[in-house]
């Protein structure tokens, strides 16, 4: 719980600062897969795994795989009938057998109409996430964090000791 | 400031790859230079508290690469001699599936059991478990139910035949008579007993006769229906008066009737309750009488008997044996059970399972093949173990091993075991064991001060065959013991004499033995050519001797009891002449009146009106 709410607050920090976009745009797209994700699965491993050797923001991950699991629910009988098409498609009778034949594979229970569904459109949405999120994040900091560091009420803050030692704690072991 | 904030950081997390790799490299070291050592001193804890003595193993060589196991020189320390190993084998192989080692399963599809050594001599005497340490390591195994399921069957068999005929023909074995029959006999008890509720009833029974009409109010019935106008029937005008009169007396005396009756069904009843309290009592001087033979050690003189005395344990011990075996086959290969279908609610829709093929199932564990072969000074074997799974429904077949060959040093030839353990739906266990021949020493029959009666030596041929379906548990042995020398020690010069008798007359013991049943209500069947031949010797002489020491203890039972035997058949004479016999003669005498009452009513019928009126008008 201590690992998720510092994450949380990396990403408020994260999001307000200059640079980063990109883990929280990888965050974020991370996220689409775990919360499409219907069941855990040798998929949902892989993405964990990734969050935790790559520089990709945790917090993101998190916060957005909890906003698309509700996404998900709604889109779920969309997920069936994508999946349910492409495991019947003849053309990939072969390659779906071999894959159910062998070691580690069924893990990700590629044979769910659901799990399929959701993992093609996850995937396919993968980078459309990242980089609409990406730009939404440069488009954030230029307008919202911008006009309110403008404001007199940020300006009040920056002048109190508070703030000041603050900066100062965040430059040395921030 | 300005350094750190333009600071390019890479895609890698650095701090995660880091310990990352340090545990990693933890765990391949582990691997490489102690998982060996892990794996040889568990085989040496855990087989030391199951063998309940010191197991030593030579050396592990695991490969990671084809997931191979290679245990050599394993020792099993023998409990009862330290300095000799139970049994040792030389090389266990075995390889596992990486197919199913990737699924989370264990599966070996060959291992090899090499060398097998029986009572060889070991380096330093091995540790033996102190009673607390075994009484633990057992608690960790679990109850031992056999034990105590079979402990009636056991004491079933208890006895000492030839101690008992000796002390009969030394006449030592009477002697005691009164002494154990002044002890508390359930019979007398019983006799005692009764006499009380005997008198309880009498008490009841007087009571209620107390309550009967008495000859004075009987008497008075009698004045009352003489006193009754029948005469004046003729006038109809009394005639209601007097038919009520009549009709009223009548009732009351049929009610006393009635409750005569009920007394004299009472009276019955408690006569046949103390009749049937009799048959009882007699069934429990019985087996007093039986106990007291017993007690007294009066031996049975038919073969039956005399077989289940001296075979009935050995048959007890070997299902003993075996039972712990399928006991444990159960325990860890457990039959089919009834799936309960269990709907598992996904939050998600759920979807719909797409099926391509059969794919690789494998149980948790299956040993798939185990060859056993083993040729040296000591053992000539060859055998196999199959299919040994912790679920014979997904791999389709039984658990079957089969062991054939000699084990030289301990002189057992054509030895064949075939044991074939059926989980897949109920429980279907088999086991037959043939030895050839093997070697029996100092086989005793009874032990005791005054006889000792077995064999020093004898050949032993021996088939046995034990079956388990459900909980049914069937044995048969059918053992053959063949060039015997005999232990013959006798006080008695008869008995030595009798016992030498069935020694010359048997050459060859042929046993064969039957236990069929449940586990805890088992029939057995036990008979033998050395119990004949020991009923043949003993003759008549001996047969006459039980007798007349079963026909004393009898009459001295029979004395004992005589008091109050007799007291109780003078309460129940009693019962039966003073209260039946009042109650018939009461109970006659208001049938009598009743009697007398319908005939007065008869010979002074009312008469019709309509009949002068006739008589007048001269219709």
């Amino acid at each position: 719980m201590t690992i998720i709410l510092k994450q949380i607050f990396a990403l408020l920090k994260l999001l307000n600062s200059d640079t980063g976009e990109n883990q929280l745009a990888a965050g974020i797209a991370c996220g689409l897969i775990l919360g499409f994700a219907p069941v855990f699965s040798l998929q949902t491993i892989l993405v964990f795994i990734m969050l935790f050797f790559l520089r990709i923001q945790m917090g993101a991950a998190f916060t957005s795989a909890f906003f698309f699991a509700f996404v998900a629910y709604v889109f779920d009988p969309i997920f069936d009938s994508i999946g349910g098409a492409i495991l019947e498609m003849g053309a990939f009778k072969g390659l779906f057998e071999t894959l159910y034949m062998m070691p580690i594979i069924p893990f990700t229970k590629f044979y769910n109409s659901v799990v399929m569904g959701a993992g093609i459109v996850s995937f396919l949405l993968f980078p459309v996430i990242f980089f609409v999120s990406k730009g939404l994040i440069v488009k954030y900091r230029e307008s919202v964090v911008e006009r309110f560091k403008q404001t007199k009420f940020w300006k009040a803050v920056k002048a109190t000791g508070f703030y000041k030692w603050y900066a100062k704690y965040e430059e040395l072991y921030g | 400031m300005e350094q750190k904030k333009n600071k390019k950081l890479g895609p890698v997390r650095k701090g995660a790859v880091v310990p990352f790799l340090i545990i990693t490299i933890i765990i391949v070291g582990f691997n490489i230079f102690l998982l060996d050592k892990v794996v040889k001193n568990s085989i040496e804890f855990f087989g030391t508290k199951v063998n309940g003595a010191e197991v030593n193993v030579g050396s592990v060589v695991s490969s990671f690469k084809d997931l191979s196991v290679e245990v050599s020189n394993v020792q099993f320390t023998d409990a009862k001699n330290p300095d000799l190993n139970l049994f040792a084998i030389e090389k266990i192989r075995f390889q596992m599936m990486w197919d199913a080692l990737l699924r989370a399963k264990f599966v070996i599809d060959e291992s090899s059991i090499e060398g097998i050594l029986t009572g060889s001599k070991r380096k330093s005497a091995g540790k033996v478990l102190s009673k607390e340490e075994k009484v633990a390591a057992d608690k960790e195994a679990g109850p031992a139910l056999t034990s105590e399921v079979l402990s009636n069957a056991k004491k079933e068999f208890e006895g000492n035949i030839f101690g008992d005929i000796s002390a009969l023909l030394s006449g030592t074995s009477s002697k005691d008579l009164a002494k154990n029959i002044e002890g508390e006999l359930k019979s007398k008890k019983y006799y005692e007993e009764l006499e009380r509720t005997i008198d309880q009833k009498e008490k009841e029974l007087k009571s209620m006769l107390d309550a009967l009409p008495k000859e004075k109010e009987i008497s008075q019935y009698d004045d009352r229906i003489k006193a009754i106008d029948w005469k004046g029937m003729k006038n109809i005008k009394n005639a209601p008066k007097i038919l009520k009169e009549a009709n009223e007396l009548q009732k009351e005396i049929t009610g006393a009737i009635k409750k005569y009756d009920e007394a004299y069904n009472r009276v019955k009843d408690e006569v046949k309750f103390v009749e049937s309290s009799i048959k009882k009592a007699e069934s429990l001087v019985n087996e007093d009488v039986a106990a007291l033979e017993s007690k007294m050690s009066i031996p049975s003189l038919d073969a039956t008997s005399i077989a289940r005395i001296l075979f009935g344990a050995e048959l007890v011990s070997k299902l003993e044996q075996y039972n712990v075996y399928f006991e444990k086959a159960k325990e860890y290969m457990p039959p089919k059970k009834e799936k309960t279908v269990a709907v598992v609610k996904n939050p998600r829709g759920k979807g719909r399972d797409y099926q391509f093929g059969t794919p690789n199932s494998y149980p948790l564990f299956w040993l798939k093949k185990a060859n056993i072969s083993s040729d040296n000074e000591q053992t000539k074997l060859k055998g196999s173990l199959l299919n040994l799974t912790t679920d014979q429904n997904v791999v389709k077949a039984p658990t079957t091993f089969t062991l054939d060959g000699d084990l030289k040093n301990k002189e057992i030839s054509n030895m064949k075991a075939k044991i074939i353990v059926d989980h897949r739906e109920n429980i279907k266990d088999s086991m037959s064991l043939s030895i050839g021949s093997m070697p029996v020493r100092d086989r005793s029959f009874s032990k005791s001060e005054g006889v000792s009666f077995g064999m020093k030596e004898a050949s032993l041929s021996s088939m046995i065959d034990a079956k388990i379906e459900g909980d049914v548990v069937a044995l048969s042995m059918n053992n053959k013991f063949s060039r015997i020398n005999y232990d013959v020690e006798a006080k008695n010069k008869n008995v030595k004499e009798i016992l030498q008798n069935v020694a010359n007359d048997t050459k060859v013991v042929t046993v064969d033995a039957l236990a069929k049943g449940q586990i805890d209500k088992l029939n057995f069947k036990i008979s033998t050519n050395l119990a004949d031949a020991i009923k043949n010797s003993l003759g008549k002489q001996l047969q006459a001797k039980i007798n007349e020491a079963k026909a004393k203890l009898r009459s001295g039972v029979d004395e004992k009891l005589a008091g109050n035997k007799k007291q109780i058949n003078d309460k129940i004479a009693s019962l039966k002449s003073k209260y039946e016999g009042e109650i018939t003669k009461n109970k006659n005498k208001l049938s009598g009146l009743t009697d007398s009452l319908k005939k007065n009513e008869k010979s002074n019928p009312l008469k019709n009106p309509l009949d002068s009126l006739k008589k007048k008008f001269k219709f």
